[in-house]
């Protein structure tokens, strides 16, 4: 049995105390609340008392975790064409729908084509974050010069085919770079604006090569950042083949962004805006003229004829609104062409705006059961291993004095 | 006494007693000695549970509802000038802080404004924050929380305070900042050794 018991050895006993789990109790919290919001749109069209928008797209979503991404590629009072909505609603909610395209088909009295339309939007709530995009594009838009020859279009045969050549002369002359009378060897008296237009090669009236429009909703741990840009385009007016080759006058319009970002730990809203950039190109017969234009100018071609065209580069703005959210505005150009003919046509290219605000969450720090008295034992006693060496000695003597006894 | 040394030769039971009671000695003492040994050893097995429980997404929920419970992992804590990664439960209860290192409850949770206090083992159950000493100004600690990371940065040297001194984890309002205490001298729980780190970069999505 001595044996048995010298056996045991010095197998140690770890005493395996199972963690005590026990929930906290809640604190009074008040929680965080944000909402954010973006909206952008490539292109609004106003020609003839009506509005067409193309390249739309808005996002919005907040700390409720309901997100909502939507796009159209064009938009009428008649008619929508390619749109697309994606929702998520709860964490780990997701939606993405696949692009959708379309032709859209204008009412207006003069024929503009507007290219093929698409949209694209998802939505997704992943570990309580939302976040979001939604993508609106056209690819372009164009009046051809085949619309000076249609009698029934009003609109033509009631302004150019009615202006003498002799009225504008001194304008187009100072555009073109050119005596037009002297090249086309005309009579400025007897001839119309159209018939000018046709001996010049005019092609297309008005082309326009657009970009899309993209908003989004992103989430971190720290921020939420809603963003919205809208590409601008290059506008082409009056492309003249037996000029140089090139369109009258070129607008190259830049992207425009708005970006408005809240701090979650602070609870800071900031709004931020990028204008677009604006160059002109007056392409005459001698060379190119360009001209940047800065926000908040305007430049006017061909003043004083029918073809009158205006381009303004709207500024950028940032608001705080009364609830404390904050606002970013990128508007890039408006742009006025052909005022001369029924009013003209209305482009207006890059708008973007984004909006975002919140209140971080407060709580009340969870209530100490005892309050803390002092910075809690993380160490250990130099008497555990003295009483240990201590009975290891006691152990060794009792051994050698059983061993003397057996 | 040569009388009694007589009886002890003779008498049994006198004889398994003394054998019995060293034995049992040599076991207190061979688990007094192993006593941080066994304890690292248990620190161990629960780490390799706390970082699967850190992953579990209805963690991550409770964290945004600031309802961790006590003993759950909270975050993971690297300090890699001296080679500290271990995860932090919610806590400072003797049971808790057997993870190695336990959150302050009452303090702000990782990331958050405010002074985010955690304590930490020096010598035993995985001896997680043995060389905070050797910590100098710009030194980094991340916390890697269920739903983001934050990084601080050492912004003074480690100093010495009594167990009572709990000021050094008072609010800090406006402010993130951390807090990590330890016991001091290694071996002795006499005092505390403080290590303060504010917040140099913003949490990031996890």
């Amino acid at each position: 049995m001595n044996k048995a018991i010298a056996r045991l050895g010095a197998a140690g006993a770890v005493a395996a105390l199972g963690v005590a789990i026990a929930a906290g109790p809640a604190g009074a919290d008040t929680p965080e609340v944000f909402a954010a919001s973006a909206a952008g749109q490539a292109l609004k069209l106003t020609a003839f008392g009506q509005n067409v928008t193309a390249g739309i797209s808005d996002v919005k979503g907040g700390s409720n975790l309901n997100v909502t991404a939507h796009a159209i590629g064009e938009l009428t009072a008649l008619a929508t064409t390619a749109e697309n909505t994606a929702t998520a609603k709860g964490d780990n909610q997701s939606q993405a729908t696949p692009e959708n395209c379309g032709t859209p088909a204008l009412n207006l009295p003069l024929p503009i084509k507007l290219d093929l339309a698409c949209s694209s939007a998802k939505a997704s709530v992943a570990n309580g974050l939302p976040s979001a995009s939604a993508t609106g594009k056209v690819a372009g838009l164009s009046l051809d010069a085949t619309s000076l020859n249609l009698p029934d279009i009003p609109v033509v045969s009631q302004v150019l085919n009615q202006v003498p050549l002799a009225q504008v002369e001194n304008q187009l002359n100072n555009a073109l770079g050119i005596n037009v009378a002297q090249v086309l060897n005309v009579n400025a008296a007897t001839t119309t604006l159209t018939q000018t237009l046709q001996g010049l090669g005019l092609g297309n009236i008005l082309t326009a090569n657009l970009g899309n429009s993209t908003s989004s909703l992103t989430s971190a741990a720290d921020k939420v950042v809603s963003n919205a840009t809208a590409s601008g385009g290059e506008i082409d007016i009056l492309g003249l083949a037996n000029l140089n080759g090139k369109p009258l006058a070129q607008i190259l319009v830049g992207s425009a962004s708005a970006t408005a970002t809240y701090d979650r730990v602070s609870g800071k809203a900031t709004p931020s805006f990028d204008p677009s950039l604006v160059t002109v190109i007056l392409n005459q017969a001698t060379g190119q003229i360009k001209e940047e234009v800065a926000p908040g100018q305007s430049v006017t071609i061909l003043a004083g004829t029918p073809l009158e065209s205006t381009i303004t580069v709207a500024d950028g703005s940032t608001v705080k609104n009364a609830d404390g959210s904050v606002t970013a505005t990128a508007s890039a150009v408006a742009l006025d062409l052909l005022k001369g003919i029924q009013g003209g046509i209305g482009l207006h290219l890059a708008d973007a705006t984004a909006s975002i605000g919140g209140n971080p969450a407060v709580y009340t720090p969870v209530a100490q059961a005892t309050p803390v008295k002092a910075l809690p034992f993380t160490g250990s006693t130099p008497t555990l291993p003295l009483a240990g060496a201590g009975l290891l000695g006691v152990a060794l003597v009792g051994r050698r004095v059983w061993r003397i006894f057996r | 006494m040569e009388t009694i040394i007589a009886n002890l030769r003779t008498n049994k039971a006198a004889k398994t007693g003394i054998s019995v009671v060293s034995v049992v000695l040599l076991l207190g003492a061979v688990a007094l000695l192993g006593w941080p040994f066994f304890t690292n050893l248990y620190q161990s097995r629960l780490q390799s549970r706390l970082v699967k429980q850190l992953a579990d997404p209805a963690l991550a929920q409770e964290f945004r509802n600031h309802n961790v419970p006590v003993g759950f992992s909270l975050t993971r804590l690297q300090i890699p000038a001296i080679g500290v990664d271990t995860i932090v439960v919610e806590g400072t209860s003797e049971e808790a802080l057997r993870a190695g290192a336990g959150h302050y409850t009452g303090t702000p949770l990782p990331c958050e404004v405010g002074d985010v206090a955690i304590a930490g083992h020096r010598t035993t159950y995985g001896r997680p924050f043995s060389d905070v000493d050797r910590l100098k100004v710009g030194d980094r600690i991340i916390l890697s929380t269920p739903i983001g990371t934050c990084t601080y940065e050492v912004d003074r040297p480690p100093f010495v305070v009594l167990p009572s001194d709990t000021w050094v984890v008072a609010p800090t309002p406006g402010r993130a900042t951390l807090t990590l205490t330890s016991c001091t001298p290694k071996g002795s729980a006499s005092h505390r050794i403080i290590i303060k780190a504010v917040m140099v970069q913003t949490a990031t999505a996890a």
